[in-house]
């Protein structure tokens, strides 16, 4: 049998085979990278300084004598596998008998401004672990 | 003759049983395949933010330009007024879909006199792109 011929089985195998799984994964925003913070220092840097680095925030939220810039990051990682499928190799009817999980981290960065309008510190925790792709829900 | 005809059966059939084959294959392929965009909000124009003076511009001048906005802060002796724009894309092929989500943001900064006092715009959504491949990064 030649080359052509088991890459079409493959596709077709490969395509019918979707219907029984997927792969799902949603991205918010861009990760926050922990040197960019680096180039932040407190008392020196304005506003602009901080948006010119870290683009414009998500949210601004009052504080005790100045504001809160808030930026966020999210992924989210969801598989499902549909052991029905396997039905169709012996039955006319194949009932769906999914099972799934997801998977998601947030990230969220604090930078707080005094009255000033000057940087005065920030807050966010270590970057989380990428979520992990895993269908079984118990 | 006959079996030079038989022959040349045999490989007719052959590859149009192959092209028919792929093209199933291809059906089937493109059957699982979707790009979708989701867009929230107008996009912002440059020279409207452009357009806005600090220490000049009023409120009417923002409104006039850019409508209600979506959420005022009071933080810091300013008003801040806060526009926002969202963009979402879809890549599905098959069993692998990714969507990537990104905003713009617009601040203007408002003293106690309703002056624009700061601007501030984040775009994001103009480097957000279409991926299918949920691994990696």
């Amino acid at each position: 049998m030649g080359k052509i011929w088991l890459w079409c089985i493959g596709v077709v195998l490969i395509s019918q085979w979707g219907n029984g799984c997927d792969f799902r994964r949603v991205v918010v925003n861009d990760p926050i990278s922990p040197e960019t913070l680096q180039l932040l220092n407190p008392g020196e840097n304005s506003l602009n300084d901080i948006v010119q680095t870290l683009g414009a925030p998500d949210e601004i939220d009052a504080k005790n004598r100045g504001m809160v810039l808030r930026y966020r990051y999210g992924d989210s990682k969801t598989m499902r596998i549909n052991f029905g499928w396997l039905f169709r190799i012996f039955f006319p009817v194949a009932p769906p008998m999914n099972l799934g999980r997801g998977d998601g981290v947030t990230q969220v960065l604090h930078i707080a401004m005094n009255e000033a309008g000057t940087f005065e510190h920030y807050f966010v925790q270590d970057p989380p672990a990428p979520p992990q792709f895993w269908f079984w829900p118990f | 003759m006959a079996l030079h005809h038989q022959a040349c059966f045999h490989v007719s059939f052959q590859s149009w049983f192959s092209r028919w084959v792929m093209v199933v294959g291809l059906i089937l392929l493109l059957s699982g395949c979707a790009f979708v965009r989701g867009e929230v909000g107008e996009p912002f124009s440059e020279d409207r933010i452009v357009e806005l003076q600090k220490g000049k511009s009023t409120r009417q001048d923002v409104a006039q330009r850019f409508g209600a906005p979506d959420d005022i802060v009071q933080a810091n002796g300013y008003e801040i007024l806060h526009y926002r724009r969202f963009d979402s894309k879809l890549g599905w092929l098959l069993f692998f879909s990714r969507v990537n989500v990104a905003s713009d943001n617009l601040w203007v900064f408002l003293n106690e006199e309703g002056i624009v006092q700061d601007v501030v715009f984040g775009n994001r959504t103009d480097e957000l792109a279409f991926q299918i491949w949920p691994f990696g990064e």
